[in-house]
């Protein structure tokens, strides 16, 4: 019997030695879904932009679902609590057929950096899709979207409706 | 027959034993791998400082600190070859690390034209050299005969545009068109950030969000007008940043070539090779637009626990903590620039904290401390 309440001291002891000590930065888990026109939108950019104080920017991607999870631009997983204004955007993907080529095998590294000394810098960079969502919500100046992060997490789901 | 008077030890008491010896052990083995992190995470940090003062002996030498790109130091001899504008501070700064030879051979290749990314023995750049590797960096030594990579990077500074702008507003500087000097860091030489760790990329299958650069397509910004120009927000970095360090399942990853990963190049300039800004928190996602090579924005990074070791412009070495202030991270450089075609003429004062205030060589923070 003796042994035994020793060996449980021993094993609780060493339980809580070894966990360690978490510390709360403030995040708090901030979700939803974004949907356009009903239909959930897979691969949209979601960001939230901090207005005042305590808030602090942050963003996500969407999954197939149209569902996404925020994380601020800092370490924190979740959005500190505050007044954020959202912009949503999801931008056709532009294909680089110099790229393509060279993931293809069609042509070596060599090959593509010469290409692309020919083409410029300028216009390596210049190329971005049309986007798929209406343009006003792009922009922190110009969208009607906008999220309150509480402290409790289960506040925090934010569904847009394109 | 006698009865043993010898008492052994029943099978529980063994038992008993073995687990708290068990449990030491377990108790004892973390402390022992903390030691041994400790030990590489010290030999990172002496190499770092090593860099801090070649910058330091460079500059005794040259009048400038080394370049990010187009090194000055390489154009008045070799500004015939093409490829000069891409070789980095790293290949330059050898004589100044007791890599005399070393030296000699990156000259002599700089010379016959080849560039950072050619891959063969016979290249200097594909040499593992030992000073850029940070012990912790599993992935930082190379194949012999591929191209050679650094777990070392220099400051970029802390606004960033398009590919074309090569001026910056850090240490490191476009050679070509503004070589930076003692001079020139009015913030303080202990007060502005030369060097940083940043772990290299574990290769095309990776989805570690640490070595490894998401691709966010036309997503980076969020203006109508073409993407150099669009301001670029790195709060959308954040997106792709997923649970345990890895990117959200999803994320494309540029998977061109292991060849084009983080930090794989040693001697090229190129902005997924040898710098990073001070814009992104560390151990952040970086992020490109269509392509690594094309354009991309990185972090510093490290495997030590918790931030990234940086060397300062006197040569100090200090650790960043990854919870380090880094203001407002949906503010683009077109945000605080009062020339929109030339933001590295902005004096003013870095829009991403403390960590910006370091990066910035000349943003009048003088008072940034960690």
């Amino acid at each position: 019997m003796k042994m035994k309440t020793l060996m449980l001291l021993a094993v609780a002891a060493s339980a809580i030695l070894v966990s360690g000590c978490g510390k709360d930065l403030g995040y708090r888990k901030t979700t939803g879904v974004v949907t356009l026109d009903g239909s959930p939108l897979a691969g949209a950019f979601v960001t939230f932009v901090a207005q005042g104080q305590g808030a602090e920017s942050g963003a996500a991607t969407t999954n197939e679902k149209g569902e996404y999870s925020a994380n601020s631009g800092s370490v924190g997983e979740g959005l500190k609590p505050g007044e954020y204004k959202v912009t949503i955007s999801k931008r056709e993907t532009v294909v680089d057929e110099d790229l393509e080529r060279l993931k293809a095998g069609e042509i070596t590294d060599d090959e593509y950096q010469e290409i692309k000394a020919k083409r410029g810098m300028k216009e390596n960079s210049g190329s971005v899709g049309a986007n798929l969502v209406p343009e006003e919500y792009s922009s922190a100046a110009t969208t009607s979207l906008t999220a309150t992060v509480t402290d409790n997490p289960k506040q925090n789901v934010f569904n847009f409706d394109l | 027959m006698s009865k043993s008077t010898k008492r052994g030890f029943t099978l529980v008491e063994l038992l008993v034993v073995i687990a708290i010896i068990g449990i030491l052990i377990g108790l004892l083995l973390p402390a022992v791998q903390a030691a041994r992190e400790a030990a590489r995470r010290m030999q990172c940090t002496n190499q770092l400082k090593q860099l801090g003062l070649a910058a330091q002996n460079f500059h005794d030498v040259q009048t400038y600190f080394p370049n990010l790109s187009g090194q000055k130091f390489l154009k008045s001899k070799y500004s015939g070859n093409g490829n000069w504008t891409r070789f980095s501070c790293f290949s330059v700064m050898l004589p100044y690390m007791e890599q005399n030879a070393m030296h000699e051979e990156v000259m002599k290749a700089i010379g016959d034209g080849h560039a950072p990314w050619s891959e063969s023995a016979t290249m200097p750049w594909c040499k593992n050299v030992t000073a850029f590797h940070c012990p912790s960096d599993g992935n930082a030594k190379r194949p012999e005969g591929a191209v050679c990579g650094t777990s070392y990077r220099i400051c970029a500074g802390d606004l960033a545009k398009g590919w074309e702008w090569d001026e910056h507003r850090g240490f490191g500087s476009d050679g070509d068109a503004a070589a930076v000097g003692v001079e020139h860091i009015t913030d303080g030489l202990s007060n502005s950030m030369a060097f940083s760790e940043a772990v290299m990329g574990g290769g095309n299958t990776s989805t570690k969000v640490k070595g490894g650069i998401a691709t966010l397509g036309g997503n980076y910004g969020s203006s109508p007008t073409s993407w150099p120009n669009l301001g670029f927000k790195p709060v959308n970095c954040a997106a792709v940043r997923g649970s345990n360090g890895e990117f959200v399942s999803g994320t494309s990853v540029d998977t061109t070539g292991s060849h084009w990963r983080q930090g794989c190049r040693w001697a090229d300039a190129n902005g997924n090779y040898t710098p990073y800004f001070a814009i992104l928190p560390p151990n952040s996602p970086s992020c490109a637009n269509s392509n690594a090579e094309d354009w991309c924005i990185t972090a510093a990074s490290s495997n030590h626990s918790g931030g990234v070791n940086v060397v300062m412009c006197d040569g100090s070495v200090r650790f960043v903590s990854e919870t380090i202030d880094t203001g407002d991270q949906s503010k683009s450089a077109d945000d605080v620039a009062t020339n929109k075609s030339r933001p590295q003429d902005y004096g003013g004062k870095s829009p991403y904290g403390v960590w910006g205030a370091l990066g910035s060589i000349a943003g009048g923070e003088t008072n940034a401390t960690l």
